[in-house]
């Protein structure tokens, strides 16, 4: 039996997808400032990279504030149940027809594996990259705020963060296809209403 | 190649009169008020009189005539220099228009805004002195191995008596916006100041008003065509070969190249022993690196050349060039070995009798013929893996340039394992999908 | 009437104007563009009414004696300066400038 659940919220589904164009601008152009692409010319893509960072802070904050405010924290709360079932199923189990272990609710939305990936992201990707690009943002000022490092081995950690980006992105948007019709979770994240098998 | 023992023709641009030899006395007499203070621009110095003006009609080279100067007439017409009074030596040094320097010019008489944003005579109009600020005769500016006075901060409104250096009047954060009151991008450029110099970006290319030497092999010198010298010219309408100078190389609106400078120079001296190996030997070159907080990475004209060495000595040779037949001038007659002879002599050198060529390069900032700032260089003329200004500079990370290989390596190969992965595991969902239809 | 909103208004926007305007203010400062600004003050003297200066003079030297019967200090100041010596004391003591330097022009 199928049924239609409400799962995203206006405000998750607006920030999901912000957040989604930002990095991916992000991604483009960090990678022509860092000298891999050339597609808007480098003083736009440094600009524009600049804006767009910015502008991912202050989305941060408000997705923060909502998150601590709602309680939608907890759906990140890291379990342990079911992660070798699951990756039985993606890499056997998918192939078979067989039904996904995890039952999605509106009171537990990710699955385990989710809940580890977006933690990791969101308690060391993202800080990483915030504050790697604020010392290289603020780098004249460090002598002044008391900061001693070396611009080289920052930006090496901000170029290590992007590749961290890149790598999810890639498989984060496969997985989001990996639904039952292939666009079910897509479907799911724009009108918020997601049809989901209940057992 | 040197001023000892070629005194009159090099003296001519000499601040004063009549140094011919080495025992020239330094008296206040001696000094050249007019050609510093001349407003009329009827006086000038004749090229091979050792600093006088020509007091009768007089030509030069058979060519150019240089009128007699009526001395009351500028001395009653005295003021502060101008563009042009300075010009009338330092715009022709290295022996023509714009030959040596590349950023000086007798187009900067009445430059256009194109040429120099600060001289533009329809617009700022500045004079020498007005960034070479002058106190009691004393010129700032670099003077060998010792910077330019003044620091390199803010010096108005409160006036610190130096001007030279462009961080005196336009600070350390040059760049302000006109219109808004924030622009992120000035902020950005603005952060450069600590390492790059503001000639790096605002003098984009050399050589914009005459063109200027860029090679000069002596060696060449000394040919003749039916008994005649030669004179052969260029298409920048300069010489391409001239029997008195050897073989020339010309160039317009160059490339500069780029070095770490602190400001002062070291200079390899005559009498100072040198190895010739397969590089230029340095004669001239900017001192400065990385790892100093004084040093910028700043603009140069490279001068390359092919002069006299005494390989035996392995000392460079001070040729006499200029002077009267039966003196040994190379001007006169054109032998090398003599003209060596005659001008180690006269430096009070050891000469071994034997003459070898060898090639030398010379380093000269470039500070001068600052472009409007719609010229000024764009982030990628230095932020490119290849190929770009700052290519062979060192000491800092330049984003766009640097990267480092093995991390860019290991994310790459993840995130393409990673393509590869989802496409094999989407490509068999696909063809598992379609058997069960 | 209700003029007093207007009051307010005014009120508010005032310390944005009085920002751009010391914003502005402060840019005329930087921007010492004016060339009057820079040009040299005008000169108190008028040379060719010298008595001293109009002479037949028959060697520059005769001019140079005449300027520095005025300028006294003028000779002094500028025979220390490289302009005249071509030479500068280098700070390891070996003598640089114009007179003893090579070059390869």
């Amino acid at each position: 039996m199928k049924q239609k659940l409400y799962l995203y919220t206006r405000f998750e589904r607006l920030w999901h997808w912000t957040q989604a164009f930002l990095i991916i601008f992000l991604l483009l152009t960090g990678f022509e400032i860092h000298g891999s692409l050339e597609i808007f010319g480098y003083e736009k893509a440094y600009l524009w990279h600049v804006y767009a960072g910015m502008a991912l802070v202050i989305l941060t904050a408000f997705a923060i504030f909502w998150h601590l405010t709602t309680g939608a924290w907890r759906h990140y709360w890291p379990v342990k149940e079911k992660i070798p079932q699951i990756c039985y199923y993606y890499l056997v189990g998918i192939f078979r027809g067989e039904p996904h272990p995890f039952e999605k609710r509106p009171d537990q939305k990710l699955n385990p594996l989710q809940r580890l990936a977006y933690l990791f992201l969101k308690l060391v990707l993202f800080p990483l990259q915030f504050v790697t690009a604020f010392l290289l943002l603020s780098y004249q000022w460090w002598p002044a705020l008391g900061i001693s490092a070396s611009f080289r081995k920052v930006a090496y950690y901000h170029t290590a963060g992007a590749f961290a980006f890149l790598f999810f992105l890639i498989i984060h948007v496969y997985l989001a296809t990996t639904g039952k019709p292939w666009y079910s979770h897509l479907r799911g994240m724009i009108l918020g209403w997601e049809e989901v098998e209940l057992r | 190649m040197a001023v000892t023992s070629n005194w009159c023709r090099c003296t001519s641009c000499h601040a004063g009169y009549g140094w011919k030899d080495k025992s020239f006395d330094f008296a206040v007499e001696k000094i050249d008020c007019l050609v510093c203070h001349d407003t009329t621009g009827t006086y000038k110095k004749f090229p091979t009189d050792c600093g006088y003006p020509p007091l009768k009609d007089k030509v030069f080279a058979g060519k150019k005539l240089f009128k007699a100067v009526n001395l009351a007439y500028v001395a009653q017409h005295v003021g502060y220099s101008t563009r042009e009074s300075c010009g009338k030596c330092h715009f022709f040094s290295g022996g023509g228009d714009g030959v040596k320097r590349g950023d000086i010019d007798s187009t900067l008489i009445a430059p256009p805004k194109k040429i120099d944003a600060h001289m533009d005579a329809k617009g700022l109009n500045f004079t020498c002195a007005t960034c070479h600020t002058t106190t009691a005769h004393e010129i700032d500016g670099r003077h060998y191995d010792t910077p330019a006075p003044g620091k390199r901060e803010l010096a108005l409104p409160r006036y610190e008596g130096h001007l030279v250096k462009c961080e005196a009047c336009h600070g350390t954060r040059p760049h302000r916006p006109e219109k808004k009151l924030f622009d992120w991008r000035l902020v950005k450029l603005n952060d450069h100041t600590d390492r790059v110099a503001c000639q790096t970006c605002h003098i984009p290319l050399y050589a914009r008003g005459l063109p200027t030497n860029t090679y000069w092999d002596w060696s060449t010198a000394g040919r003749f065509k039916d008994g005649k010298p030669i004179v052969k010219m260029g298409p920048l309408g300069r010489p391409e070969y001239h029997t008195k100078k050897g073989t020339l190389k010309w160039g317009k609106n160059l490339v500069p190249v780029y070095r770490w400078y602190n400001g002062t120079y070291s200079y390899l001296l005559p009498g100072e022993k040198v190895e010739a190996g397969k590089d230029p030997i340095v004669l001239i070159k900017p001192n400065g690196s990385p790892e100093d907080p004084d040093s910028r990475i700043f603009p140069f004209k490279p001068h390359f050349g092919k002069q006299p060495y005494d390989p035996v000595n392995k000392l460079m040779i001070v040729p006499k060039l200029f002077g009267p037949k039966g003196s040994g001038a190379f001007w006169a007659e054109f032998d090398w070995k003599k003209a060596a002879a005659a001008g180690m002599k006269a430096a009070g050198l050891p000469f071994s009798g034997k003459v070898e060529f060898v090639e030398t390069v010379y380093y000269h900032a470039l500070s001068h013929m600052v472009a409007p700032r719609e010229d000024a260089l764009k982030c990628a003329a230095c932020h490119v893996r290849q190929g770009g200004r700052l290519a062979s500079i060192s000491g800092v990370y330049l984003p766009g340039r640097d990267r480092h290989v093995e991390l860019d390596k290991i994310g790459q190969t993840l995130c393409l394992i990673a393509l590869l992965f989802v496409s094999i595991h989407g490509v068999a969902r696909i063809i598992i999908a379609l058997k069960r239809k | 009437m209700r003029v007093w909103w207007v009051g307010v208004i005014i009120l508010l926007l005032a310390p944005g104007f009085g920002y751009s305007a010391f914003v502005r203010g402060q840019n005329a400062g930087i921007q010492l563009a004016s060339p009057r600004y820079f040009a040299p003050p005008a000169s108190t003297a008028d040379h060719s009414k010298y008595e001293e200066l109009k002479k037949d003079f028959k060697t520059p030297e005769e001019v140079t004696r005449a300027c520095l019967k005025c300028h006294n200090k003028a000779g002094e100041q500028f025979k220390k300066t490289l302009h005249y010596t071509w030479t500068w004391k280098g700070k390891d003591g070996r003598l640089l400038g114009k007179a003893h330097v090579i070059n390869n022009y």
